[in-house]
């Protein structure tokens, strides 16, 4: 990859909950939708996606439903439907891995694709012309919208699609890069999160150009080796990584918030089998096996703590994994209002890989 | 209650419930040992809620009454004592212990919390040849899953067949059979399973002389030695069907010197991952070459010669599996068994089917 010119498409779904959403609801065009919880303003849940109109109003994902309604109190509520948000991501996902395997998901609305092409064409202009068929295509058999940037990294491409937003199409070239970047306020940045921008505004530093301006070793001293240097690259618009078709996943978990808070064990350990029982199939589907089960309770007042056990094999059965989360359940002070359970499954191994001992099938 | 006790033996009691008392502080009662006055001497109990063990030491007693104080504590407090009389008061809830000029003065829990000793029918118990028992557990034990959560392989199973008794253990990778000839044992064909934990207390109790007297009721196992009686709660649970992985196909057949066999696979298994021991068998006829590679420190090759006839075969397992085997087989060469690289391979004592040792291999 050194020295060739690479060519990166990155593709992010317009509001993708909502307009999923608004494709069975044509009615609710144009006016301000929020998708989150079961749909009930009054009830605990958060924002999951909101409808630009929404938007325009300060709510964003992540918010309490309750507060959205107080901001604008004639949004409508729609509930989350994540099955179905899934199988039009599989549809977008699909039209993306027509043209190459290089795809990486980034989420069920976001995705990467590495372009490739034979030496004598440039794979920037494929890249282009590629994006465009992309983005023409999710318009016509998906009638939905997305943004799409082409760039030559990852770092970039979404940097365009973000700038893009929405229905856009942008292209950052090598020679654009400085100019784009220079006047950006450093939040734009990927891996600039509140808390960095809070410490680079205390340095002083407030645009992309001015981060690209600062020398590396003041970076490494205030921020560290790793997140140093990795400020000091992106500001530059340098980001090597590749784009990696699919990631190992470490751990698969499930978490619910309930509606009220609850001291009925019964009725928390209902949730929590059911919850174990959406990771155990997930496991299966996916074909892995997990060492470290794990239950997550967040209190009334916000206090949360984990419980986590490690088996000697590991295991994708319900049974199995039921038997050590109703362990970890007994070992919780369920005295106290819960606010929130969840239930991990980490130490996972592909299943049937080298080197894995095989078992008796008892059938 | 006022009791004059030798200390020897009290320690000899005391010592044997050590290993049975909960360690996990689960019910605090279950830490304690409960004493008790008896004909001519003192009970002592202890229980985890699983296995029951009761005991007796003579002793000199002049009130009755009875109290359960730390298990732990009692021990090492009568092992200190300076002399051998040692005089205890017990009153409800505390045990004073005097011996020479120490007085201790114990807090306890009152007996009448302490759990009840499940009872015993003490007349359906039938004298066992306890050597023959410690084999078979010695045997099987390795093979034992500790994984807590499959708790029908927490144990050994024990079942009647024919004129034999049979006890098999597995951890769902390996599987340990033996077969002893053995007609007036109390268990029948359906067979019952016998914790861990209760087996292992079970084999240091079978280290002492004398005659064991053994009974299996509906939900436990008891086993009888003189005045201790020890009670295992059965695992409740069906056994796997181990008969369904007792391969019959296995056309590969090796003969191999037991203990030259063993050090190379321990000199091999060095480099192996930590955890899983994965060695490679390559079998050729008359020879054996194992290998193994860790991707981090390098690789090891190490040959024997073997009886062997049939083609080349190449299968990897986890070393620790025949270590384990190996070292508690007595013979010289050793029978193994093979079919292809994802079956499970046999391994047993030379000319005899009474001990079988069944190991699922590691992908290759």
């Amino acid at each position: 990859m050194h020295g060739k010119i690479r060519a990166v498409i990155h593709v992010d779904m317009d509001a993708f909950f909502v307009s999923v959403e608004l494709k069975r609801k044509k009615g609710l065009r144009g006016k301000p939708v929020i998708v989150g919880g079961d749909g009930d303003p009054q009830s605990r849940g958060v924002v999951s996606a909101a409808s630009y109109e929404a938007r325009r109003f300060g709510i964003h994902s992540g918010m309490a439903l309750r507060r959205a309604k107080r901001l604008c109190p004639g949004a409508i509520f729609l509930p989350v439907d994540y099955a179905l948000y899934e199988e039009e991501s599989e549809r977008f996902m699909d039209i993306l891995r027509e043209y190459t395997d290089l795809v990486e998901s980034f989420g069920l609305d976001e995705a990467f694709v590495e372009m490739r092409c034979a030496p004598e064409e440039d794979p920037f202009e494929k890249a282009i012309t590629t994006a465009r068929k992309i983005k023409e295509r999710i318009r016509c058999e998906l009638k939905l919208t997305a943004t799409v940037g082409v760039a030559p990294n990852k770092l970039l491409a979404k940097l365009a699609t973000e700038l893009a937003k929405p229905d856009g199409f942008m292209v950052i070239r090598e020679e654009d890069v400085e100019r784009v970047l220079r006047g950006l306020p450093v939040r734009k940045l990927w891996g600039v999160g509140e808390k960095t921008e809070k410490r680079l505004k205390f340095l002083g530093i407030q645009t992309v150009g001015e981060l690209a301006r600062t020398p590396l070793l003041h970076l490494v001293r205030y921020f560290g080796r790793a997140h140093g240097t990795m400020l000091h690259e992106y500001s530059r618009g340098v980001d090597t990584s590749p784009v990696v078709p699919f990631h190992e996943p470490n751990s698969m978990s499930r978490e619910v918030t309930f509606e009220k808070d609850t001291r009925d064990v019964y009725f928390i350990k209902e949730v929590l089998y059911e919850l174990t029982k959406d990771v155990a199939k997930r496991l299966r589907e996916e074909g892995y096996r997990a060492k470290t089960f794990t239950i997550k309770i967040r209190y009334y007042d916000f206090k949360t703590i984990t419980r986590s056990r490690t088996v000697v094999t590991p295991t994708d059965s319900l049974n199995d994994m039921w038997t050590v989360v109703a362990e970890l359940v007994d070992r919780v002070d369920t005295t106290q209002p819960i606010r929130l359970v969840g239930v991990k499954a980490s130490g996972l191994e592909k299943r049937g890989e080298k080197g894995v001992q095989k078992g008796f099938n008892y059938g | 209650m006022k009791i004059t006790v030798d200390k020897t033996e009290l320690v000899k009691v005391l010592q044997r419930m050590q290993g049975i008392v909960e360690k996990r502080n689960t019910l605090p009662i279950l830490s304690n040992v409960l004493v008790e006055e008896a004909n001519g001497g003192i009970t002592i109990m202890a229980t985890d809620l699983e296995i029951f063990i009761k005991d007796m030491c003579p002793a000199d007693i002049d009130e009755r009454g009875s109290v359960t104080v730390n298990a732990r504590k009692l021990f090492e407090i009568i092992k200190s004592l300076p002399e051998e009389r040692v005089d205890m008061k017990i009153t409800e809830d505390r045990m004073a212990i005097a011996s020479g000029k120490v007085k201790y003065n114990i807090m306890g829990i009152p007996a009448k919390e302490f759990p009840a000793f499940p009872s015993v029918p003490e007349d359906s118990l039938v004298r066992i040849d306890q050597n023959i028992f410690s084999e078979m557990i010695d045997k099987t034990s390795f093979a034992v899953s500790t994984d807590e959560t499959r708790y029908n392989i927490n144990g050994f199973f024990l079942q009647k067949d024919d004129n034999n008794i049979r006890m098999v253990t597995t951890d769902g990778h390996r599987l340990a059979l033996i077969k002893k000839e053995y007609d007036n044992i109390p268990v029948d064909t359906a067979g019952v399973i016998l914790p861990r934990k209760g087996v292992v207390e079970l084999r240091k109790l079978f280290e002492e002389e004398g005659s064991f007297f053994f009974g299996i009721s509906e939900r436990n196992a008891t086993v009888k030695k003189d005045t201790t009686i020890m009670n295992i709660r059965l695992i409740e649970g069906e056994f796997p069907d181990y008969k369904q992985v007792i391969p019959r196909e296995n056309d590969k057949k090796v003969v191999a010197p037991r203990v030259e066999l063993m050090e190379a696979l321990k000199r091999v298994s060095i480099l192996a991952s930590d955890r899983i021991k994965g060695v490679k068998f390559s079998f050729s006829p008359g020879r054996l070459v194992l290998s193994s590679s860790n991707p981090d420190i390098g690789d090891v090759v190490d040959e024997l010669a073997v009886e062997y006839q049939g083609e080349e075969l190449e299968v990897a397992f986890n070393a620790r599996y025949f270590i384990d085997v190996f070292s508690v087989m007595e013979e010289e060469r050793v029978f193994m068994e093979f079919k292809d690289s994802l079956s499970p391979g046999v391994v047993r004592p030379e000319g005899s089917e009474d001990y079988l040792y069944i190991v699922m291999p590691m992908r290759l």
